[in-house]
């Protein structure tokens, strides 16, 4: 599903934040990216929806080389990676079912769909109930279910999540993660950059750890990291 | 279902960034009425040098000895000329007849005279003052023509002066037009830039650009379309309720401020064409900085 071949991403005055980055995810894995602030983890994530371009090396997503898509096809290959922020990156002046619809409205989506999927898709993260409401009527918790439904309503096939529970308490973040492996359970593919160590610990699921732009650990079920 | 989905998007938007809606149809506004004015500035121009040109006429001086055969053959002549729209004859009587009129308050200059003393002419009126200097010297060396005149240096100065006001309100139109095209653009740049959040997730959830643009140029387009209705309005307002106003208060005026319904409507086809046109370009130009970064 994700493949990446001696990735390297260097940006303007020479910072190299990913180095000879390879590495293959398969279809429908849970894979947490963890490693310090600046490691890596979020230039590795832009890399898959083409929001950066790598300096070197090859990245396949969902089967295409990245390298040889034009321009005018980003768009559809944003639709086969929904995006999970920490910071939710909600439009205020959108309802919760607006901000939903909208994803779908964009990409051309009929208005029956609109109408038939966004309800469902809330009703699965939680918010049936929740509708008409305004992003800032609502809980830090309750705001990335609505990011989640956003990116998901879609079905595609890969979600990616930057620190999705970064601005959330533990126990939000424990239903957060819940959401995140029921999709996972449908069969798209999550990948998960992270600070939480009680989450990775508690998950079991792969783990690449980045320091400085190398993968210094890749592990299935594993944990955090050694002695931290 | 796609136009559904543009229309309400504009029309929430519209309704929900009101104050950048209404700065937007202010400065369209603001801007085309400016080129209105100057577009009505050079009506006015061209009505007062109508005003001027229509005076100008050529008169052709006959000999005595000039036979009726010279004179019919002369009028017939000079009626042919493409530049020339009329050619009155004026005998010897109706000349002093004239001469008479002009000096009725001076008898003394008239009454010495033999009522054949002044010299019958033509009077030939050109379609445009411009040629005046050639057509006098075709007529110069004809059988039976004595002396040809025509205002001369005060024509040509006048007409030059003519063409220099043509000219400025030529070049201020134009001035006008790009300043009001950078006023909308910048006006819009600031509305989508207060709205980048949204442009942003739109990219981010593989919305194409065009689906993107369509919403804010129809926004551009709305906006400078009520700011060309209102810049309209006034435009016409002014014509019926200003402009006859002041022809009335002075009468040497009435010429220099009577448009034809055909000129208002052209005016307010100009800032109608100009402002929508301004208002697709300048959303297309502010969005394409925002669409190209990533």
């Amino acid at each position: 599903m994700i493949r990446t071949v001696d990735v390297i991403k260097e940006y303007k005055g020479g910072v190299r934040a990913l180095n000879q980055v390879t590495l293959e995810i398969e279809k429908s894995e849970f894979v947490f990216i963890v490693g310090p602030s600046g490691s890596g983890k979020s230039t590795f994530l832009k890399l898959l929806t083409r929001e950066e371009a790598p300096t070197g090396g090859e990245v396949f997503v969902a089967g295409k080389n990245l390298e040889n898509l034009p321009r005018w096809r980003v768009p559809y290959l944003r639709r086969n990676v929904g995006c999970v922020f920490q910071d939710f990156k909600l439009l205020p002046n959108k309802t919760v079912f607006e901000n939903v619809a909208f994803a779908l409205e964009v990409i051309g989506r009929p208005r029956t769909v609109v109408k038939r999927q966004v309800p469902q898709i809330l009703e699965l993260v939680g918010l049936g109930e929740k509708l008409d409401r305004f992003p800032d009527e609502l809980s830090g918790g309750e705001q990335q279910r609505v990011s989640i439904a956003r990116a998901f309503v879609n079905r595609p096939l890969i979600l990616i999540a930057d620190e999705p529970t970064g601005n959330l308490d533990p126990a939000t973040s424990v239903g957060i993660m819940r959401l995140l492996d029921r999709i996972n359970r449908t069969g798209t593919t999550v990948v998960m950059a992270t600070h939480d160590h009680a989450i990775v610990d508690s998950m079991r699921r792969r783990v690449i750890e980045l320091e400085s732009g190398n993968i210094v650990r890749d592990q299935s079920r594993g944990i955090y990291g050694v002695g931290t | 279902m796609r136009a559904t989905y543009f229309f309400s998007e504009t029309y929430t938007n519209l309704k929900r960034n009101l104050l950048m809606t209404i700065a937007a149809v202010s400065t369209v506004t603001i801007s085309l009425l400016l080129l209105g004015g100057v577009q009505i500035l050079g009506m006015i121009v061209s009505n007062v040098t109508l005003n001027w040109e229509a005076k100008v006429e050529i008169s052709t001086y006959l000999l005595d000895s000039a036979t009726q055969n010279e004179i019919k053959a002369l009028e017939e002549g000079v009626t042919q000329y493409p530049e020339v729209a009329n050619v009155t004859y004026v005998s010897k009587a109706r000349a002093f007849e004239e001469f008479k009129k002009i000096y009725r308050n001076q008898p003394e200059f008239y009454e010495s005279l033999p009522e054949d003393a002044l010299p019958a002419s033509l009077r030939i009126d050109l379609v445009d003052a411009n040629d005046a200097e050639e057509v006098a010297a075709r007529i110069k060396g004809a059988p039976g023509v004595d002396e040809v005149r025509f205002g001369g240096e005060i024509i040509k100065r006048l007409l030059s002066v003519n063409s220099l006001l043509r000219t400025i309100t030529l070049v201020m139109s134009v001035i006008l037009m790009v300043a009001a095209a950078g006023l909308i653009a910048n006006t819009i740049r600031l509305a989508i830039y207060a709205r980048r959040d949204e442009i942003s997730i739109m990219k981010l959830v593989g919305a194409t650009n065009m689906f993107i643009r369509i919403p804010f140029m129809i926004e551009g387009l709305f906006a400078a379309l009520v700011g060309a209705l209102i810049a309209g309005t006034v435009v016409m307002a002014a014509d019926a309720f200003l402009f006859g106003r002041i022809g009335d208060a002075f009468p040497f005026m009435k010429q220099v401020f009577n448009f034809s319904s055909g000129e208002i409507v052209g005016v307010l086809v100009v800032l109608l064409a100009v402002g929508s046109g301004v208002g697709l370009i300048g959303s297309a130009l502010a969005l394409r900085r925002f669409l190209e970064a990533a």
